[in-house]
């Protein structure tokens, strides 16, 4: 068996630490030139400096996505770019566009070259035309089957990078200008503005509709998805929580780990789908691994999206003297609600918010009900710096 | 006179650079009366958005510059299929496709067919243009680019280009049966082709759909007349698919005549927004 890789997306240097504390093996984010989700803060030339060294330092890698489609003028600045990263140290570019392909090859770049998802890549011809041009890793099209990705393993030996959680697009990646029509944003060069997600009518009936697809989940698919050899179980979500990626992170480590451990808990995986299907805003299914999704996998009228409200707050520090938890709210809690702690080394384990809670100046509180307000109270169990407290999962 | 003389001449020019994708057999005859010779044949099986011919109803036609068309995205099936097809054709001079995939396994077997890449939505500049340029015959560059964008491609190509000149912009290509899901979900009849309106932007699209997915078109037709004058063109594009017969042939006598009500310029002189913030 080659590489296992979980692979986690980061919006800002926070979410990256929370992704590789909480079990990702490497992680994917943007810079803030090149790069999708153009729109997004991303990544400073100084905060990728920052999140190589802190990824290095444990043993893991960073991927910077160069995956815009190229125009013209969008071309100045790229040598320079590309350069400086590789001096950096990240390991890997996510690119879409040959111009870059071709480049990092003139440049002698050390960094490894991962195609990206924009591709569509489908078959195992041309994953040899990347590879010969120096990919060591292709992203497949998220319309792959399971057919498909054994075939292009077998026949090419390249990585494989697979998306296995999250959002999904109507259209094959890159194969779609909707916003571009719609908006007059580039949605190949991070404007995608999300068309599809629109309510439309057609010419012959009043009945409004849209073509969101439900999201992409496959934690029925992990064993059988690391046997016929993915390499990378890639997590889609550059905009999404610190809470959402520590909780999607959390259980797709934990079922990597059971399936190479051959441990595989039915049970335990059932409690992970839920956690999960609570955790995001929207249904999610397969999708194409094992067919072309039908009329059920997609939404047609607006829906309801429910903001989740379980992340209660983030451990800053633990004095474990006193057994005193010092955290950051994120959402309302109070004495007696009925929480759990998860975090990088600690299982969920369920805890009763004690009678007494204090603010950071020692000040009783009756209840924690500020956005990011610092909350003490006494707890047995011994947390760590960035475990999170959520609202009991009763399942 | 000799001004009617050398206008009718630049027509012809213009004219014989038309590469015509084959809405309809029995149009083939105006096509080739009014000076087109090159025809882009859809295969049947390999191509989604289109009026499609089988391989036997290619090799038939009897018109002089034969392409075929595949846009269809392979999956490992789809390329196994076509690598045992493709000796079955005859008379033809080339092949146009989006997969990258058909490039590899074409290059590699002499069929002494040129080989025309047509990505939708990529290449767009002029680095990545002349990539394929060495590689392939031509390659079709985007149309969502603004004319300046597109003149210095043209200006910078290694070798002539394709680009659209009249038809609808393909705009999404889906591997999803868009139109049968919400046919099913509703009860509604299906058609495999119709319009569609965002109901908040009131933006309308045209839709098709084959077994290997859907296709959204733009509501108005490109017409690229500025693109006329352009030097290093190697073929205009020319789709005249979901357009009444009559406009198509009457497009074809005036070529660079004023839009009408339901064309437009596309992006040629409209730049698309990169980052929000920078506007």
């Amino acid at each position: 068996m080659g590489l296992v890789e979980l692979l986690a997306p980061s919006g800002d240097l926070n979410r990256l630490k929370i992704a590789l504390l909480y079990g990702a093996d490497a992680v994917y984010i943007g810079g803030q030139d090149f790069s999708l989700r153009a729109n997004a803060k991303n990544f400073s030339i100084d905060d990728i400096k920052e999140a190589v060294v802190f990824a290095h330092n444990l043993n893991k890698r960073v991927y910077v996505t160069v995956n815009i489609v190229f125009h013209n003028k969008n071309i100045k600045g790229l040598e320079e770019y590309l350069l400086t990263l590789d001096s950096i140290g990240v390991d890997a570019f996510i690119v879409s566009d040959v111009l870059v392909m071709q480049l990092m090859a003139k440049l002698n770049i050390k960094a490894e070259l991962h195609v990206s998802t924009q591709a569509s890549i489908l078959n195992y011809e041309t994953v040899k035309f990347y590879k010969d041009l120096g990919a060591t890793r292709v992203v497949m099209a998220r319309e792959a089957s399971k057919e498909d990705i054994r075939r292009i393993k077998d026949e090419t030996g390249v990585d494989i990078e697979c998306f296995v959680h999250g959002a999904m697009c109507t259209s094959f990646s890159g194969r779609c200008v909707l916003s571009n029509y719609a908006t007059n944003r580039d949605s190949n060069r991070g404007g995608c503005a999300q068309v599809c997600r629109f309510v439309f009518k057609a010419d012959n009936t009043d009945q409004v509709f849209s073509m969101t697809p439900m999201d992409l989940n496959m934690v029925n698919n992990i064993r059988e998805m690391i046997r016929i050899g993915v390499n990378s179980f890639k997590v889609e979500g550059r905009m999404r929580s610190a809470y959402y990626i520590a909780t999607v992170i959390y259980v797709y480590r934990r079922l990597i780990d059971m399936v190479l451990n051959n441990k595989m808990d039915d049970e335990k995986v059932n409690y992970y789908l839920k956690v999960l299907n609570r955790c995001a805003n929207r249904d999610s299914v397969e999708q194409f691994f094992n067919g072309v999704p039908g009329k059920d996998e997609q939404y047609y009228l607006g829906r309801d999206e429910v903001s989740n409200k379980d992340f209660l707050g983030i451990v800053l520090d633990y004095d474990k003297n006193n057994k005193v938890v010092i955290l950051e709210q994120r959402n309302y809690f109070k004495p007696g609600d009925e929480v759990e702690f998860f975090g990088p080394n600690l299982e969920e384990i369920a805890f009763v918010i004690p009678s007494e809670l204090y603010d950071e100046k020692d000040n009783l509180l009756e209840v924690a009900n500020h956005p990011q307000m610092i909350v003490k109270f006494s707890c047995e169990i011994e947390l760590k710096r960035d475990d999170m407290m959520r609202v009991k999962l009763d399942f | 006179m000799m001004l009617e003389t050398a206008c009718l001449l630049v027509l012809r020019n213009m004219i014989s650079k038309i590469m015509m994708v084959v809405d309809s057999r029995e149009y083939l005859s105006d096509y080739m009366k009014v000076g087109i010779s090159t025809f882009l044949f859809p295969l049947k099986g390999y191509t989604v958005g289109y009026n499609d011919y089988s391989i036997e109803e290619i090799n038939s036609s009897v018109v002089s510059n034969k392409y075929v068309l595949v846009n269809r995205l392979l999956d490992c099936r789809g390329i196994d299929s076509f690598r045992e097809i493709i000796s079955k054709f005859s008379g033809i001079k080339g092949l146009v496709f989006e997969d990258i995939g058909i490039y590899n396994l074409v290059s590699k077997l002499n069929l002494g067919m040129e080989l025309i890449l047509f990505q939708n939505h990529f290449n767009c500049n002029y680095d990545s243009v002349n990539f394929w340029l060495d590689r392939v015959d031509s390659v079709v560059i985007s149309n969502e680019l603004t004319l300046d964008e597109v003149k210095e491609i043209t200006t910078k190509a290694k070798k002539g280009i394709v680009v659209h000149l009249y038809g609808y912009n393909q705009v999404m290509y889906s591997r999803r049966k868009l139109l049968t899901n919400w046919s099913e979900e509703f009860s509604i009849p299906f058609k495999d082709s119709n319009l569609i309106e965002d109901v908040a932007t009131r933006v309308r699209f045209r839709v098709k759909e084959n077994e290997f997915g859907t296709v959204m078109f733009s509501d108005k037709i490109f017409n690229g007349r500025e693109l006329l004058d352009l030097s290093s063109i190697r073929y205009y594009y020319v789709n005249p698919n979901m357009i009444d017969h009559d406009k198509i042939m009457a497009y074809l006598a005036n070529m660079s005549r004023n839009l009408d009500e339901d064309e437009d310029s596309g992006f040629l002189y409209r730049e698309t927004i990169y980052k929000l913030k920078e506007r």
